[in-house]
């Protein structure tokens, strides 16, 4: 174990079973575990960045390039042929997409200052060419819209519809269920022939056709603060999201329950996660290594 | 499920995504470096101001590292390094939390003290990249990238830091 630095791998979770059994009898080992946990629940205290952006942005840029006349006129007819060939492109479909990869969140500018963020295992596509004409994209997945006011703001899933004005609303559409929370002004949900307005405080929820409403009581979706959390879901759509979130296999093997779980969890604590879900379901976990996790009864 | 968006550092959009997406680990890395809010925020808005005045010869893929390259080379400019001071997460776990005894809600609690102290005491070095994979939870290879440094010197540091705050910690004894 000369050149061999283990307690990298110990930090990052990629040592093998074998390596375990082996360290695990050094009598220091405990400590190094222990640090190892705690220094995971440091924090530092920042302020927040406050107008440092706008700061940056009003700071001139520099233009290096292009710097002699005769440049900048092969510059100007650069431009007009680009611009030419732009113009074209827009004629046709120039269908965006943005997508989160498991164990990832990402957030995006549209071009009208609205933002989305996507949750893990989420896309979203539109049309960009002519966005501020029509502000409709459809989603897979769950994200969070800051919808600055304008013209009609669409979100098309396969559960359904959402349209809104100018608002904060969540949309989350798994597998057969979709949830819209809304934050700020005024959501309307339809499907099918059905519809309905959601106010601030309220979410709406349609699961296989039978809709439901609920009151939500947080300024912002939970997923956004790091946490995830369960609204009578069951066993198999937990270990799902669990799955998505940290980028993980959960195999169930040997349970058959119609509990349904109502609570949250942490998003970046897949050991306090599991350990809640173990409480709750009765069931003990096996570790794989590579984050493959098997749930057995207890 | 590909990315077709092509992203351009100029674009107002896209820079103030960059931004946001980097800003918090930036001031984070320079915050372990001097121990000073203030110097931290002031050198990282500096960073993404050169980036920002540049950003026509900076491509996209390339901007990360040059934000820290600036970053760092602006850093070795600052001479008075301050202690940096760190906390633990305020975490709400009712479900364990009634199972603890005191005596060992007292203890964990001065172990968490002792391995402030300790990482107080580790080389900036080591203490960088400790803080940067436990706080900012930044994957080694990101770490040796955004360093410019190899994944195994990220390695080394690493392992050498936990063996020294576990001699440090059992010096405090």
């Amino acid at each position: 174990m000369k050149e061999d630095h283990y307690l990298s791998r110990l930090l990052s979770n990629d040592l093998s079973e074998e390596e375990k059994q082996a360290l695990g009898k050094d009598i220091d080992w405990q400590m190094f575990e222990k640090i190892k946990e705690h220094s995971g629940q440091l924090n530092v205290s920042q302020r927040e960045s406050g107008n440092m952006l706008q700061t940056v942005l009003a700071a001139p840029k520099k233009k290096s390039l292009f710097q002699t006349p005769s440049f900048q006129w092969m510059a100007a007819a650069a431009m007009l042929l680009l611009f030419t060939g732009i113009g074209f492109l827009f004629l046709g479909d120039s269908q965006t997409s943005i997508y989160a990869a498991r164990g990832t969140e990402k957030t995006f500018l549209f071009p009208d200052g609205s933002q989305v963020s996507l949750n893990s295992d989420s896309e979203i596509s539109f049309n960009k060419s002519d966005w501020k004409e029509n502000r409709t994209l459809s989603l897979t997945g769950e994200a969070y819209f800051k919808v600055v006011k304008g013209s009609k703001f669409s979100v098309l899933t396969s559960n359904g519809i959402v349209q809104v004005l100018g608002t904060q609303f969540n949309v989350r559409s798994r597998s057969q269920r979709i949830d819209v929370a809304c934050y700020e002004g005024r959501v309307r949900v339809s499907e099918k022939n059905k519809e309905q307005i959601v106010i601030p405080g309220k979410m709406v929820t349609i699961n296989k056709g039978s809709w439901l409403v609920n009151k939500i009581n947080v300024n912002q979706p939970e997923w956004t603060a790091n946490q995830i959390i369960f609204r009578a879901d069951l066993l198999n759509e937990v270990t799902a999201e669990l799955e998505r979130k940290y980028n993980i296999k959960i195999k169930v093997s040997k349970v058959n329950t119609t509990k349904e779980y109502t609570g949250t969890v942490p998003a970046d604590n897949l050991d306090i996660a599991l350990k809640i879900i173990e409480e709750t379901f009765n069931l003990k976990r096996t570790q794989f290594t590579d984050g493959n996790y098997e749930l057995m009864k207890k | 499920m590909s990315k077709k968006e092509i992203y351009n550092t100029c674009s107002e959009n896209h820079f103030s995504l960059f931004f946001k997406n980097h800003e918090k680990a930036l001031r984070n890395f320079l915050y372990y470096k001097f121990g000073n809010e203030e110097q931290a925020y002031d050198t990282a808005q500096e960073a993404f101001i050169k980036l920002w005045q540049n950003c026509s010869s900076v491509p996209w893929e390339k901007a990360k590292s040059y934000l820290y390259t600036v970053a760092f080379n602006k850093s070795l400019k600052v001479v008075a390094h301050q202690k940096v001071v760190l906390n633990y997460v305020q975490e709400s776990q009712p479900v364990t939390a009634t199972n603890e005894s005191p005596e060992f809600v007292l203890e964990e609690e001065q172990f968490r003290q002792k391995l402030l102290k300790a990482i107080d005491d580790l080389n900036e070095t080591q203490k960088v990249a400790f803080l940067m994979h436990r706080i900012d939870k930044i994957p080694q290879k990101e770490i040796a990238a955004t360093l410019g440094i190899s994944v195994k010197a990220v390695e080394k540091r690493l392992h050498l830091a936990m063996l020294a705050l576990k001699k440090n910690i059992e010096n405090f004894r």
